[in-house]
């Protein structure tokens, strides 16, 4: 079954930069939830806004019921919004785990990067413990617009090695998180680097062009796409993307994703205005 | 409080139950198994089928709108041919009415898919989608032209003996001549509402919201529109009705047998709430017994005026 329920908000911690950390009493819930899939939360009272929104989950944390989820969300509309207005104790309705997470790499000696863009650092930090628990070492690459929206560092479990990328310069590597990756998988051998795995996660733009740095260097990846969904579980067929080789069809990124192989996603046709 | 029956009878067609999910948001069922037990529904009706798979239209699809959703999805779906090999059969172990929701560009169209659909193992109906623009005449929707929408009714019952019901468009001036036409070409029974026509517009982009430009209004902004078009039809025709748009809980429901529904069906409601048509199945059975109805067909066009 897939948990739907109302549940407490236990915390809702301002991470600065309109970006906070909301940790919900969900054991079942996060009981068997993998890294990379979502859960649908509605905030607030009566049906404006009508429909759930999507966020990954950031981390399963230990609550007074078993284990809590945490997400960490930025405002960005009305949604976001009423959710950050609310106080411990607050009740949310939820639906979840939904979406297909994130594959582990078969062999734990393989490079791993861990690309992230803004938001979009949502799932890794529960990604990392599951990647750290299986012996890999991953890597993240993490790419925001200034230093003070990359927030949540401080959520990753001990041993992740980091690195920031700033649009503004104001922290780490002046340019893209892409530019990271491409400069990374370039100083591997061929042999290593084809092995090499990436998650991806990010906006939209960013992971067409990281899936392109992929393809170039013929590394393999997973990417986390992004959209608005109406139901999350496969039935309204609005979060649509095209496939690669698909060209009668849609994949909906809500049940078939929201992640995918690096080089499934066909851009050309998903970007056309 | 067990105690109350809850079977309606609609014409040819007996559900255990008033209430019925809605096509185009209830996938073709089985996507709500991790939610809700199936049997405890009065019917299922499933997304749109057209006689050939349609991929539907580009995103952006959906848009929210206070207390609502606009959608133009497109009628994206398997074809009748996938639905009878691969997905009525996965229905079969459930206890509830299954109704095929139908959909065409021509009159052909309807009356193909209806052929393919006549007689098929543990289907208990037809519903017709009339809401849909006619290829062959220039877009209009099929439901808006009360003579073509006889015609098109009266081709359909020529090919199927099946529970037939037609589902109106709320796109017309008065919906009170649709259902009689519907109701002249062979109906058993009238559903409604189908999505009223609107759009959203993006003024800094100056664009519309929607890739399709217009699409359909459902969810609770439009129940008083719907409430309203259910009272008028049952008061137009004699045929039974199942009433919808905008039904969030058992209370939305009783409102709409109240309007003269004989059967509600649940739509957006199953996006954000996905086990909530089994609730409200409870809810209305409690909702009876504390107003002492022993049978929930009593409450049908029960309105004190
Ligand atoms: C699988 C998945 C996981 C996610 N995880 C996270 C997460 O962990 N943390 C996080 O902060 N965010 C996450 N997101 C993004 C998050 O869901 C959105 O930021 C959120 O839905 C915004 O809701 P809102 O009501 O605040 O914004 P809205 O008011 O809905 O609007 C925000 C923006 O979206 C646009 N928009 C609104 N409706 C539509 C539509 N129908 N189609 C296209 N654009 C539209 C608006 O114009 C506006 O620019 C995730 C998304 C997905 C798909
Ligand atoms: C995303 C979406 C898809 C729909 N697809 C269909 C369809 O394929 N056939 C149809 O007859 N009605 C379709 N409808 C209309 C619903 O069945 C229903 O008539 C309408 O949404 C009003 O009810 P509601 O307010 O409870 O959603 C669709 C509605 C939505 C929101």
């Amino acid at each position: 079954m897939i948990f739907s329920g109302t549940v407490a908000l236990l915390e809702n911690r301002d991470l600065g930069h309109d970006n906070f950390l909301a940790v919900l009493d969900a054991p079942e819930v996060g009981q068997s939830m993998e890294p990379a899939q979502f859960v649908m939360v509605r905030a607030g009272e009566g049906t404006d806004p009508l429909l759930g929104r999507p966020y990954s989950v950031a981390r399963i944390g230990e609550g007074p019921n078993g284990v809590t989820i945490q997400l960490i969300y930025k405002v960005v509309g009305r949604g976001t919004g009423i959710m950050a207005g609310l106080r411990a104790g607050a009740e949310l309705s939820v639906v979840g785990p939904l979406g297909q997470p994130f594959p582990l790499p078969e062999d734990p000696q393989v490079p791993v990067f861990l690309v992230a863009g803004g938001i979009g650092i949502a799932p890794f930090p529960f990604l990392s413990a599951r990647l750290l628990a299986a012996g890999c070492h991953p890597r993240l690459l993490y790419g925001a617009r200034s230093s003070g929206d990359l927030v949540g560092r401080d959520l990753f479990p001990p041993g992740i090695e980091m690195e920031v990328a700033t649009d503004d310069g104001s922290g780490g590597h002046a340019g893209f998180v892409t530019e990271l990756l491409d400069r990374h998988l370039a100083a591997l051998d061929t042999r290593t680097r084809q092995r090499a795995m990436a998650y991806v996660c990010g906006p939209t733009p960013m992971m067409a062009a990281a899936d392109a740095v992929l393809a170039r260097h013929e590394s393999r990846g997973h990417l986390s796409l992004e959209a608005f969904m109406g139901c999350g579980f496969g039935v309204c067929l609005s979060c649509v993307v095209p496939l690669v080789g698909q060209e009668t069809g849609y994949a909906r990124i809500c049940v078939d994703g929201p992640t995918f192989p690096a080089g499934s996603i066909d851009w050309h046709r998903s970007q056309s205005p | 409080m067990s105690a109350v029956d809850l079977t309606v009878k609609l014409g040819p067609l007996t559900l255990k139950n008033p209430v019925v999910t809605a096509s185009g948001t209830f996938g073709y069922g089985t996507e709500f198994s991790p939610f809700l037990d199936l049997s405890t529904l009065g019917g299922i009706v499933v997304k749109g089928l057209s006689l050939r798979p349609r991929r539907g239209n580009e995103p952006p699809r959906i848009w929210e709108t206070p207390s609502g959703m606009l959608n133009a999805i497109g009628l994206q779906n398997v074809g009748v041919d996938a639905f009878l090999q691969e997905k009525l059969p996965a229905l079969l172990p459930f206890d509830t009415a299954v109704l095929a929701n139908v959909y065409g560009e021509r009159e052909e169209e309807y009356v193909q898919v209806c052929e393919r659909l006549d007689g098929a193992r543990g289907l208990a109906g037809i519903e017709l989608n009339v809401s849909c623009p006619n290829t062959a005449k220039g877009g209009m929707e099929f439901g808006v032209d009360p003579m073509m929408l006889e015609r098109l009714v009266a081709a359909v019952r020529r090919v199927t003996s099946l529970p037939l019901i037609v589902k109106l468009s709320p796109n017309v001036t008065d919906i009170g001549e649709p259902a009689r036409a519907a109701v002249a070409g062979g109906a058993d029974i009238l559903s409604l509402v189908n999505t009223f026509t609107g759009m959203g517009i993006d003024a800094e982009g100056r664009r519309p919201v929607l890739k399709n430009v217009v699409g359909g209004l459902s969810g609770p902004a439009i129940k008083p529109l719907a409430l309203y078009m259910v009272h008028r039809v049952a008061a137009a025709v004699d045929v039974p009705i199942m009433g919808m748009g905008g039904i969030m809980n058992a209370v939305d429901a009783v409102e709409f047998l109240l309007a003269g529904a004989n059967a509600v069906q649940i739509g957006t409601s199953n996006f954000l709430n996905p086990g909530g048509a089994a609730t409200m199945v409870g809810d209305l059975a409690e909702w009876c017994s504390r107003h002492r109805i022993g049978e929930v067909r009593e409450l049908t066009g029960g309105l004190r005026t």
